[in-house]
């Protein structure tokens, strides 16, 4: 077996949906030993969300289950039960870290908080990601993807201004906590090496897009009362062009914050009279004043040409340009066929499919693919018996019980 | 004795710059890592001066930079000189880390890549951060973070269902990658602590961003669909959205997904006599008529205040938050509770208001907070104390413009 950067780190995850088993995939893409513990029957509720093969439901054929949980184990475990309690106790007993996202009374209710399990394992790294956070007023409140993205921050700058504001798509909040929660993970690792202690992290999924992503914000409201707001396909408080605009056979997105982009933008551009106009000497005022003038300006070029023409005549001249691709585009792309981005794996139930990889290549650590995303219970026997020594008939009768 | 910070003795030398080259190297400097910015007066860091150069007046202002830059030292040197490319390799001798997001080729140009590298530090872990990664056909391109999320395909599903996109108005590319950066580089010095190898790492902020998009993309691998934009619409959830509310520009998120969410729902809002139609009254009849359904439910929020409608509808189990601009998030109860900013005096810029770290643990090693380092604010000890210059050498390589 390769040995990866994470080989030496065990980790449990006890999640559902995106944000913990997307924590823990990027933890098992790099080695670790990710044991899921899924509710027995239905599994993680993402083997239910799809998309499927052909549309037809299937447990096991869930794209968004096979995606994030690939390179993990996978076992049925009901710990609000008192004989799973027992048994994830024993499971918990000498993993590094604990990453979950059930509701932390859930948690608590079945006497698996972090104040319980330090005492079965005194040196637990154990990640609590929750919406709005473990503490404060909203700490009980209800929350879906759209509700996560509209307190912290990230949704109030999307959509037309005469229009309601717009989520960003594919459940952003989860992916950002869980890339946020592996961080924070690693962050723990390195604290036990010198504390020789464990801990618990609370993190917030509101509070992670209203830090990195919005954070930055809070001083120019304070100085100059600048708050960013819904401004369709353009940018606001940036110099022309920073915007997404139509083109022959698509979208482009041209960004030229800097002069000599702009100018060679407009050479580019066959170096138009229009260029001349005194209204492009001063580009940052355009947005707010009127930007329509200045667009139908580029039109007539932009609707004779491709994006993907547009994307390499302004690259080529160093203008900042890109296409705007959908998934399709990026699937077939010839680059990211060189860079091997996508991986094919076969999986007993789902068969051959192509998944994203990883963004990171490492010379000596690589991402690699162990194993398919776990049918459901896959590694019970595996995880009970062989590791922790129930026998056969000790399963059966929590199998009986609907325990595993 | 204080316990050991958790990246305590690790020095990163940090050629990192803008946006998705530096905020990595805050979480490292926040968890105790020497990390040393390089910069030069011949070469400054586009964000001191400012989103817009041509505008920029002084170097010490721009609250993105100290953002970004918190808990750093800064150096000044121009590595392109034939001395400082002495004092930067000596630099690289003694650090653990090597990070840039240069334009690809910028340091192999200058006798810095990774294989220079590794000659006078053999286990250096380098770690690349660039647009499309460092090789295949598309690498040479330039690009900020609305193109990134362009080409990573996310930006083809944000806009209105059916509409055109229009694009992320957050620098998510760059945040997402630099978070990504921060995990991939801990793991780099995991695997080193454990093996006493360095390595390079070759990350695309476009790859990394499209692996957070993983459900489309099965879908299309599956089925050969293409997402679209979908705008607030979510399949299986209805009502889902953000509703207007009284006052200026107020907004609520609302996301009912289970029946007993409808039901909780109707009577929280008073059991309207639109509640009771048949044409509201299954999931699959909502989504049939979710126009309908949309102004339904806007003939209630309109009458109420973002957080009265959210706080009537916590109350009674189903998931709802107000929209927030930053100048909310700000405010909010919550956010204010949890304590998500900071606050830092700077010599110059003054005093301060930063984003903190979202993750929230007692025991977890930090710095205490500090603003981004003045130009060059740490010559004296890394060219003194680090590299055991005298107090006139650094005033010669003043002098000469290389230490500048």
């Amino acid at each position: 077996m390769t040995d990866q950067a994470l080989s030496d780190l065990k980790v449990v995850e006890w999640g559902t949906f995106i944000s913990a088993p997307f924590c823990t995939k990027l933890m098992a893409d790099m080695g670790a030993e990710v044991i899921k513990v899924e509710p027995p029957v239905n599994g993680d509720a993402s083997r239910q969300h799809g998309p499927f093969p052909q549309d037809i439901p299937n447990n096991e054929k869930s794209g968004l289950f096979l995606y994030l949980n690939t390179n993990k184990y996978g076992v049925t475990l009901d710990p609000t039960k008192p004989a799973g309690k027992e048994v994830f106790l024993n499971l918990i007993k000498d993993v590094d870290i604990f990453v979950q996202n059930y509701p932390y009374d859930v948690v608590k209710k079945a006497g698996l908080d972090y104040e319980s399990l330090k005492k079965v394992n005194p040196g637990l790294i154990m990640i609590s990601l929750s919406p709005y956070g473990l503490t404060g007023p909203y700490k009980d409140w209800k929350a879906y993807d759209i509700n996560i993205c509209a307190l912290g921050g990230i949704t109030a700058a999307s959509g037309y201004p005469e229009r309601e504001p717009l989520v960003p798509p594919q459940c952003q909040s989860h992916f950002n906590a869980g890339t946020q929660a592996a961080v924070v993970a690693m962050i723990s690792v390195f604290n036990r090496d010198m504390t020789g202690e464990g801990i618990h992290i609370d993190l917030s999924e509101a509070q992670c897009w209203a830090t990195f992503h919005i954070g930055q914000g809070a001083q120019p409201f304070l100085d100059e009362n600048r708050i960013r707001t819904r401004s369709g396909y353009r940018v606001q408080h940036q110099a022309f062009t920073d915007a997404v605009y139509p083109c022959k056979d698509g979208y482009v997105c041209i960004d030229t914050p800097q002069n000599r982009q702009w100018k060679k933008f407009v050479e580019v551009m066959g170096n138009p009279e229009w260029a001349k106009d005194p209204m492009f000497n001063e580009r940052i005022k355009i947005v707010d004043e009127n930007p329509e003038k200045a667009e139908a300006f580029l039109t007539p070029w932009l609707m004779s040409h491709g994006k993907e023409e547009i994307y390499h005549l302004c690259q080529d001249n160093g203008v900042p340009a890109a296409p705007v691709r959908n998934v399709k585009d990026a699937a077939n792309n010839e680059h990211l066929k060189v860079r091997n981005y996508f991986v094919e794996i076969d999986h007993p139930a789902a068969g051959k499919l192509k998944y994203p990889g990883v963004g990171y290549k490492f010379t000596e650590s690589p991402f690699t693919v162990r194993r398919a995303a776990p049918l459901l219970g896959e590694h019970n026997e595996e995880i009970f018996s062989k590791k922790l020594g129930y026998s056969k008939t000790g399963l059966a009768s929590l199998k009986k019980e609907k325990v595993i | 004795m204080a316990n050991k910070l958790p990246f305590e003795g690790i020095r990163v030398v940090d050629f990192g710059w803008v946006w998705a080259g530096t905020v990595l190297g805050h979480i490292m400097a926040d968890h105790g890592a020497e990390v040393i910015k390089i910069e030069s007066r011949k070469r400054l860091d586009g964000l001191r001066l400012g989103r817009v150069f041509e505008l920029g007046d002084t170097l010490e202002l721009n609250p993105a930079f100290h953002n970004n830059n918190r808990s750093k030292m800064s150096i000044t040197l121009d590595w392109n000189s034939p001395k400082g490319h002495e004092l930067i390799k000596e630099l690289i001798k003694k650090a653990d880390v090597v990070n840039e997001n240069f334009t690809v080729g910028t340091l192999e140009k200058h006798g810095l890549g990774y294989e220079d590298l590794k000659k006078i530090k053999p286990d250096i872990i380098m770690i690349k951060l660039a647009p499309t990664g460092q090789y295949g056909p598309e690498a040479n391109i330039m690009a900020y973070a609305p193109l990134m999320s362009a080409i990573a395909g996310i930006d083809s599903m944000l806009g209105y269902k059916g509409d055109r996109p229009l694009g992320f108005k957050h620098a998510y590319g760059d945040v997402m990658a630099t978070l990504t950066g921060a995990f991939a580089m801990m793991t780099a010095l995991r695997y080193k602590k454990r093996t006493g190898k360095g390595q390079y790492i070759d990350l695309s902020e476009c790859e990394t961003t499209s692996s957070l998009i993983g459900e489309p993309f099965m879908d299309y691998f599956m089925n050969g669909r293409v997402a679209g934009c979908m705008g607030n619409f979510r399949p299986g959830m209805a009502p889902h959205g953000n509703y207007k509310c009284a006052g200026n520009d107020k907004w609520v998120s609302i996301a009912v997904k289970t029946e007993d969410e409808w039901k909780a729902f109707c009577k929280a809002i008073g059991s309207p006599s639109w509640t009771k139609e048949t044409k509201f009254n299954t999931l699959a009849n909502r989504l049939a008529n979710l126009e309908e359904l949309d102004k339904a439910v806007t003939s209630w929020t309109i009458n109420l205040g973002d957080y009265e409608a959210t706080e009537i509808l916590q109350k009674a189990g189903v998931a709802a938050a107000p929209v927030l601009t930053i100048e909310g998030v700000f405010f909010d109860p919550q956010f204010q509770q949890r304590g998500i900013f900071m606050n830092v005096t700077h010599p110059i810029a003054g005093d301060l208001t930063l984003y903190d770290l979202p993750w929230q643990a007692s025991g977890l090693g930090r710095k205490a907070a500090g603003p981004a380092p003045t130009l060059g604010e740490n010559n004296d000890y890394v060219f003194g104390d680090i590299l055991g210059l005298s107090k006139g050498e650094i005033a010669k390589f003043q002098e000469e413009q290389v230490i500048y």
